[in-house]
């Protein structure tokens, strides 16, 4: 007779990663908040370094995305990976790493990004003390999580969990790839990779942070709650076995659509969109796996607000990726990227999807973990509905904005001129859009009030048990099939190694030849790394997040082409560490803005960026005029581009800092002629600014 | 009959070879998980399916 086997669940380790998703999901929408008020109200940058929309963003995307969505995906995880194997988890030790660890992470992001710390690669801004921190957290979690499963008392691992194992694998090997960098400094660094091929790897990783944090770990937790809280079976396990291979073996392909019409080869940017289309077929399959693991129940639905919250957020998953393929075509691409309607897909996904799961599974894991009923069911009623009607009111204002400022950019009048030559009137021109999209945004933050008080009621009412009681067969051996797909879901260490080499071809097919093949990025003779003073001019406009705002891409259209200049090529990139294209663009494309306008124009622009151009919301940056040139990093900074593969003469280092103040001088003196008066102007960062931005785009024109 | 081959493969300049060997290689696996998964055994499905909902849970509804 089988043994029966007590042991208890660690609910303490789930309620800590839910109240750390609270709480930092909070933080996050709120400066989510305001950088959507800055958009309309610069104002709302205070005039100081720390709060400008450029050091913000970075510190909403990481905050929602790490803070909010990785603290739900480690709660859900913990919570059901236990149920499922019906096991403790591993190690509390190891779970409390976990949890500590990743806590202070989001804290070192949360001090570093509005301090200027960044990388610049979207999702992946944190410099590189965070990042080995986060590899080791990110290890310790997959130790923690694989010995459960090895110590399982089911003989079978459930669909869930191979999402939880696709997750941590693909996350593992992003994150590292993405990361090589060279550290030149205690919280700067240079990239390993260059220009194009930097794009390629970073959108690789930037597509699928999306698709493998935000997706696969969330269909997991899709695959365990929406069952449990519907008590009804999933739908088709079948179809959730080609769900889940066909998604994790698609998804790795489709980085390069982010980088459609740009100088990336058209070999690469073929396949991007071949397999994001190809894309819809699993994803589809996947939400209507889920929806369908209602039917029967749909009256439930109607009185459950758990059940409401899964069905907008599985239909949001639906609609973003019918809407990502879409996106994918170079057409509807053409007409897409750089715009807001990329700001409203992403929102589907984040604020839909991610978002409403994670609501309806802490109202759902509560209650549970407390030993109480939910508080108030019509507070959580409201809570839905604020957060439905606020998504609807974020995203449509997002669609109308993108296609009306794409179509006011390619508008010629009869005689070949721009009908909207003047980029700011294609800004001001969605301040509505901008307005509406605020008020959706804070409908969905009120209904996240409403979440906390009443989980804090909830919480109140009952009493959390940390270490709950359960029992469970003893599995004495794990009862292998040797045939068809249950050989693979019984054998641990064959499934997290079919797991990789599905999601390692996608990435060796595209990046390696891009690497190895020397014809895909035709050098142009002109083309020269930067100057020093240039180089120092680069970083500040890193630090400041310039990128999240301005591209540096002219795309090979002809309203692109007219308004910008020459369209951008491959090889004008080499030298870029970090390669820095943008994929948004809230103010003019920069790639050709080199000797466009005058010196003194540069720095009465970034001073007051209304003096030269009415109307504009850039905020202004007036430290730049009182911050002093940090010429002393420039030795470390030219040895590590050396290293790295810069071809600066060996002794250049050096005498890169007599090099970069003689610059700096010959930009200073002709600014002080032109009548701009300030004491020592040539030791002041606005001078390698305006040597940077000076030089962008202007080497084919040697 | 071969003039028509010697054609289409004259005409195929340009094709992305890359991308096409790719697609076929994927939809080759895709069928063979098709295959592998419609062949399981009904029982073992609404075992794995049920899972969730077998656990025994207090409700607090």
């Amino acid at each position: 007779m089988t043994k029966i086997e007590q042991f208890s669940y660690d609910n303490g380790i789930v309620r800590n990663f839910a109240i750390a998703s609270i709480l930092f999901g909070a933080v996050g929408m709120l400066v989510g908040l305001l950088l959507a008020l800055q958009l309309y109200i610069p104002e709302l940058n205070f005039g100081l370094p720390f709060t400008t929309f450029g050091r913000l963003r970075p510190l909403h995307t990481n905050a929602v995305i790490f803070a909010f969505v990785g603290n739900g995906i480690f709660a859900g995880a913990y919570y059901s990976l236990q149920r499922l194997l019906k096991t403790r988890m591993y190690s509390n030790v190891l779970s409390a790493i976990h949890f500590w660890g990743w806590q202070l992470i989001i804290v070192g992001a949360a001090i570093t990004l509005p301090l200027g710390y960044t990388s610049s690669l979207e999702y992946a801004e944190l410099e590189w003390p965070i990042d080995l921190a986060i590899a080791v957290v990110w290890v310790v979690f997959g130790i923690n999580m694989l010995m459960t499963i090895l110590k399982r008392r089911e003989s079978h691992i459930y669909v869930a969990i191979w999402f939880y194992i696709a997750t941590w694998v693909a996350v593992t090997m992003l994150h590292v790839v993405n990361n090589l960098e060279l550290p030149f400094a205690g919280f700067k660094s240079y990239p390993l990779w260059t220009g194009v091929q930097a794009a390629l790897i970073q959108w690789w990783y930037g597509h699928n942070a999306v698709a493998f944090f935000l997706t696969t770990s969330y269909l997991g937790l899709m695959y365990y709650f929406v069952p449990k809280a519907a008590q009804r079976p999933v739908y088709s396990y079948k179809l959730s076995i080609i769900h889940f291979w066909a998604l994790i073996f698609i998804y790795i392909w489709a980085g390069p659509h982010h980088l459609l019409y740009t100088s990336l080869p058209d070999w690469v940017q073929s396949l991007g969109t071949v397999f994001s289309v190809m894309l819809i077929a699993p994803s589809w399959g996947g939400m209507l796996n889920g929806l369908l693991t209602l039917r029967g129940v749909w009256d439930k639905v109607r009185r459950d607000p758990i059940l409401k919250f899964f069905v907008v957020a599985i239909t949001a998953y639906g609609m973003s990726t019918f809407e990502g393929p879409m996106m994918s075509i170079k057409s509807v691409n053409a007409i897409s990227h750089y715009t807001d309607w990329t700001i409203g897909h992403v929102h589907i996904g984040a604020l839909g999807w991610n978002g409403m799961l994670t609501f309806g599974m802490f109202y759902y894991i509560f209650p549970r973990i407390y030993k109480t009923k939910l508080f108030s069911v019509k507070l959580a009623e409201w809570h839905f509905w604020l957060g439905t009607i606020g998504i609807i009111m974020y995203a449509i204002p997002m669609y109308w904005g993108g296609i009306t400022q794409q179509l006011m950019w390619k508008e010629f009048a009869a005689d070949g001129t721009l009908v909207y030559g003047n980029f700011l009137d294609t800004v001001t021109q969605l301040f509505p859009m901008y307005i509406m999209r605020s008020v959706g945004g804070l409908l969905y933050i009120t209904g996240l009030i409403f979440l906390i008080f009443n989980l804090i009621k909830t919480a109140a009412c009952g009493k959390l048990e940390a270490n709950e009681p359960a029992e469970a067969p003893a599995l004495e051996k794990i009862h292998h099939v040797n045939k068809g797909h249950r050989w693979v879901e019984s054998r641990t260490g064959w499934f997290y190694t079919i797991t990789l080499v599905a999601l390692i071809i996608g990435g060796l097919v595209e990046i390696v030849p891009m690497i190895m093949v020397k014809s895909n990025i035709p050098t142009i003779a002109t083309v020269e790394p930067y100057t020093p003073l240039e180089l120092l001019g680069r970083d500040i406009y890193i630090r400041e997040g310039c990128v999240g705002c301005h591209s540096q891409m002219v795309r090979p259209f002809r309203s692109e082409t007219v308004r910008y200049g020459d369209y951008s090529k491959s090889g004008e990139f080499i030298y870029d560490r970090p390669f820095l294209f943008g994929s948004k663009r809230t103010g003019p494309d920069l790639h050709r803005v080199g000797k466009k306008y005058p010196d003194s124009w540069h720095y009465n622009h970034m001073l007051d960026p209304r003096s030269t151009s009415p109307g504009s919301i850039m905020p202004p940056y007036p430290w730049l005029k009182d911050n002093d040139i940090n010429y002393n990093s420039l030795e470390s900074k030219i040895n590590t581009l050396i290293t790295l593969g810069t071809p600066y003469p060996d002794d250049f280092a050096a005498k890169a800092g007599v090099e970069a103040r003689k610059q700096a001088k010959t930009i200073a003196d002709a600014l002080v002629a032109g009548g701009i008066q300030q004491d020592k102007l040539e030791d002041k960062e606005i001078i390698a600014m305006i040597a940077y931005l000076q030089r962008l785009g202007t080497d084919i024109k040697k | 009959m071969n003039d028509r081959i010697k054609y289409i493969l004259n005409s195929g300049d340009g094709i992305n070879w890359l991308g096409i060997t790719i697609f076929v290689v994927f939809f080759i696996l895709f069928l063979a998980v098709v295959w592998i998964t419609l062949r399981r055994n009904k029982d073992a499905d609404d075992y794995m399916a049920e899972m969730p909902i077998n656990e025994k849970e207090e409700s607090f509804e």
